[in-house]
């Protein structure tokens, strides 16, 4: 059995009072501590499909089953990570991060015992009683993850994490990811339009095409697609190119 | 160099400040200018105060400065505080249901402009001459203004907030409480601010038409007795009270609520 499952999912969405359905009969297996990058051409539905994993858009038609189970409103068993990190101004780094146990009324003893550790695999220790107003983009995604990571999820979902960041940023945050990954050996569906950034970070890239139809399926584990300067890297780039129609 | 500019704006300001003072001291000094009379400089009036012990008024209406000003400001602060958290509430509520606020918005929308002295002759008809007069005149002035606000201030939280607050396990109170307050607490307090100037006017201008103390009452008290040097301190307590009210809630603003602005 799968742990993430999307059974022949129609979804859509209102914006504008218009009525938009990007994806139709769309079907995807997730195995447990597996890394998928959802590729695709911008307005494709990758996000939409990332919502309907995460409880947050409903499936008009089929089924989101994790471990089996279909998979309801939004829940901190499935953390989503956004575009932008969306961390609550009036708090500190550490509260921002806190926010979700102290909901669960955890005593203050506990909640730093879950949280120090965070701290330290993010390396946001020296910034944990800054305010998001005075951290770089990386470091305000970097709480966002340990926010959604603070609830110990089955799975992390995260929505162009890159997107809103400088190239150097970027490739740091690249790297965390992929560590992080391999740290805490979960399972992560992450929404790119960054090719590189998938073979990079990913043990499996997605190409989605119209309708939500799969064009490309492949598994990038192997260490020669982890260095942009190995030829079967590049070989990959231009394969995912291929499929994205570029 | 934002440190410097704060010291020299400062310094620019107490500057011009004193050149008022030295410009009012020098026109009242003037004997024989008919100015001289209405204008008393205030090493003048400041003095005869000081040697009052700040006692002003005469007999059973007599009054000390600080009784004064500690009536003036607790009936703004309380019309302001009871209406600051009615509009919370009343905004929170609106929000909730669609058909409320529809039915609502209308009545809001036409009181919202009317101006808190607009209330003084209705506040005396129907409370009589007390503090409670004086409390309404302040919430009437305030409180649809800041329910406007805190409806638009609802609807301006990013709806990732609550997505992800959800996302966290959030029950719909806790979303309200942490998330949603925090979110609109700036905002609705910045127009709570702005709005403290006519709160304030209008507190002077209903203890000057009935009530018997507060810095209002000084200056009738000044026109009563044909005491100018009355009359201009009463002036004086009334920007200084004022410009300093302003400042602390200014400060309350960027120490507490800072995120917002």
């Amino acid at each position: 059995m799968s742990f993430l499952d999307l059974q022949d999912i129609t979804l859509s969405f209102q914006e504008n009072e218009r009525l938009f359905s990007p994806i139709r009969k769309f079907n995807m297996s997730i195995k447990k501590g597996e890394f998928v990058c959802l590729l695709g051409r911008s307005g494709i539905g990758k996000t939409c499909i990332l919502k309907a994993i995460g409880g947050f858009l409903p499936a008009d038609k089929g089924k989101v089953l994790l471990e089996g189970k279909p998979v309801g409103t939004p829940s901190p068993e499935i953390m989503m990570v956004f575009q932008e990190s969306h961390l609550y101004p009036w708090l500190t780094v550490e509260e921002n991060i806190k926010f979700g146990l102290r909901l669960r009324q955890k005593d203050s003893v506990e909640i730093m015992g879950e949280v120090s550790p965070l701290l330290d695999i993010t390396g946001l220790e020296m910034a944990a009683h800054k305010y998001p107003h005075e951290l770089s983009g990386g470091m305000k995604q970097r709480t966002a993850i340990a926010r959604a990571l603070a609830l110990n999820p089955r799975l992390l979902l995260l929505d162009e994490p890159f997107s809103a960041l400088d190239v150097t940023i970027r490739a740091q945050l690249q790297d965390f990811i992929q560590d992080l990954w391999k740290k805490l050996q979960m399972t992560i569906v992450m929404v790119t339009h960054d090719i590189e950034s998938a073979i990079l970070t990913g043990s499996r890239c997605i190409v989605i095409g119209e309708g939500g139809s799969i064009m490309e399926d492949v598994k990038t584990t192997s260490d020669k697609l982890k260095d942009r300067y190995d030829p079967a890297f590049g070989k990959m780039v231009r394969r995912l190119e291929g499929a994205l129609e570029l | 160099m934002k440190n410097n500019h704060k010291w020299q704006s400062a310094i620019v300001g107490s500057l011009s400040l004193l050149l008022l003072l030295v410009v009012w001291e020098v026109l009242g000094r003037q004997t024989g200018a008919p100015l001289a009379s209405v204008l008393p400089p205030p090493s003048i009036f400041l003095s005869s105060i000081i040697e009052n012990n700040f006692q002003v008024g005469l007999g059973s209406q007599s009054v000390t400065v600080d009784q004064a000003i500690i009536s003036s400001l607790l009936r703004v602060f309380g019309g302001m505080m009871i209406a600051f958290f009615l509009a919370l509430a009343t905004g929170a509520l609106l929000s909730l249901s669609k058909i409320a606020s529809w039915a609502t918005l209308p009545v809001l929308h036409l009181f919202a402009p009317i101006a808190p002295i607009a209330w003084v002759p209705l506040g005396i008809v129907v409370f009589g001459i007390n503090n409670i007069t004086a409390i309404f005149i302040v919430f009437m002035g305030v409180y649809f203004i800041l329910t406007l606000a805190t409806l638009a201030e609802i609807k301006r939280v990013p709806a990732e907030y609550l997505v992800l607050a959800q996302n966290m396990g959030a029950t719909p109170l806790q979303q309200w409480t942490r998330v949603i307050f925090p979110a609109i607490l700036p905002g609705v307090f910045t127009l709570l601010r702005i709005n403290f100037v006519a709160a304030w006017m209008a507190v002077l201008v209903a203890e000057m038409v009935g009530l018997r103390d507060g810095i209002g009452a000084i200056i009738m008290m000044g026109r009563n007795l044909f005491n100018s040097e009355l009359i201009m301190f009463g002036i004086l307590l009334i920007g200084v009270c004022g410009a300093l009210v302003d400042r602390v809630l200014r400060w309350i603003q960027h120490r507490f609520l800072w995120w917002a602005s």
